[in-house]
């Protein structure tokens, strides 16, 4: 994974924490810095892990510091795809009605392409936790994207 | 149970965030860390094969037990020792050809480049100061013109024949030019003419400059053909 990769993977994860560009911004870059400060860590592999953990942390001081904050609109680059953006604008009203952790799970899942492995580590779950909280937060988003249509 | 591909797109799509602002200007700006030489010099001699160092400490200990003699028979034994000292430099140097792994090396964090060169220059290192412990413990610097000529003699055929050689064939070929440079000192110990007296001390000389010379292209030409892979 590059670093250019890695930013935009960790980005997306503390924007749909904070709910806010600028400090999904700062809490990326705060990130990366405090990451190359353990200079001894990053010899050794597992990067990815590393850096959601700390991002992770990071998130939750700033929410506990600045708790509300809208939910700003993302840029919609797919006027030519009509049904993928339907699709997934009910996605994104469905997300809203997932609590954090079903969300948090859905977007390292299947967003950010983050292996199980991973997500064990930073979550403090077995794999097979993981596989199980994966597919009930699936399940869940599924049902409410059927109520929406109804 | 996979997730249909137009869902995961969607939740791909649902989940962007706006751009970011100062991407670009953060990650030219990042100072991330980077290895220092000496360091990456350290971690690639911790990667240097047991065996050499094996063999390094054997033919030191053969060549420690005859400079209790030190005679001019003796030097011939130890001649003809040095070209394995220096197959054992080539074979590390030209590991990653052996196993077929040197295209992929190419592309990888420390290029083949320089793990190669840090890997000549540690084994490289080694054996030079084996060679200056010896003769100066014997007390006879002046015979390092003796040891170096085979020593470098088998390192420009070992770096030449795995030039050409790839797999374990460039293995081969690496320990026949040691033979052969080792059963060339013998033949010239029994020759009949006293090579080593003080006549023959320039010629010595001048076989040295020339196979440093040669040896020195052929590394050169041997850092050339590990150079990164280039897209484009």
């Amino acid at each position: 994974v590059d670093l250019e990769e890695q930013y935009d993977k960790l980005y997306r994860y503390c924007y749909w924490k904070l709910r806010s560009r600028e400090a999904a911004e700062d809490a990326t870059q705060e990130t990366f810095l405090r990451f190359y400060a353990n200079t001894g860590y990053a010899e050794r592999g597992k990067a990815m892990a590393y850096l959601y953990t700390i991002a992770r942390n990071l998130c939750m001081d700033e929410f506990r510091r600045c708790p509300t904050v809208p939910l700003e609109t993302a840029g919609e680059p797919w006027e030519d795809r009509e049904a993928e953006t339907l699709l997934s604008l009910s996605v994104r009203a469905a997300l809203d009605g997932l609590d954090e952790e079903e969300r948090e799970l859905l977007l390292l899942r299947y967003a950010n392409d983050t292996p199980v492995a991973t997500l064990a580590e930073l979550l403090g779950l077995s794999r097979f936790a993981v596989y199980r909280r994966t597919a009930q937060a699936r399940q869940h988003l599924e049902q409410l994207l059927k109520e929406g249509e109804e | 149970m996979t997730m249909k591909r137009a869902m995961k797109q969607a939740l791909r799509q649902a989940f962007t965030p706006p751009e970011p602002e100062n991407k670009r200007t953060f990650l030219r700006t990042l100072p991330s860390p980077r290895l220092s030489t000496a360091a990456f010099v350290r971690q690639q001699a911790g990667a240097v094969r047991g065996w050499v160092w094996l063999v390094s400490l054997a033919i030191l200990a053969a060549a420690l037990r005859l400079l209790r003699t030190a005679d001019r028979a003796d030097l011939w034994s130890l001649a003809a020792m040095m070209p394995f000292l220096a197959v054992t430099a080539v074979a590390e140097c030209a590991r990653s050809r052996t196993y077929g792994m040197d295209e992929l090396e190419k592309a990888t964090r420390f290029s083949l480049k320089s793990v190669v060169l840090a890997r000549m220059a540690v084994v490289g290192l080694a054996h030079l100061m084996l060679l200056a412990f010896l003769l100066l413990l014997g007390g006879r610097v002046g015979w390092a013109v003796y040891l170096l000529v085979p020593y470098l003699l088998s390192t420009l055929l070992g770096l030449a024949a795995t030039r050409r050689l790839r797999g374990r064939e460039a293995l081969y070929g690496c320990f026949g030019a040691a033979a052969l440079v080792s059963s060339g000192a013998a033949l010239l110990q029994f020759s009949g003419t006293a090579w080593l007296e003080q006549a023959f001390y320039g010629r010595w000389l001048a076989v040295l400059a020339a196979a440093l010379a040669a040896t020195a292209w052929e590394s050169k030409q041997f850092i050339r053909q590990t150079e990164e892979l280039t897209w484009n």
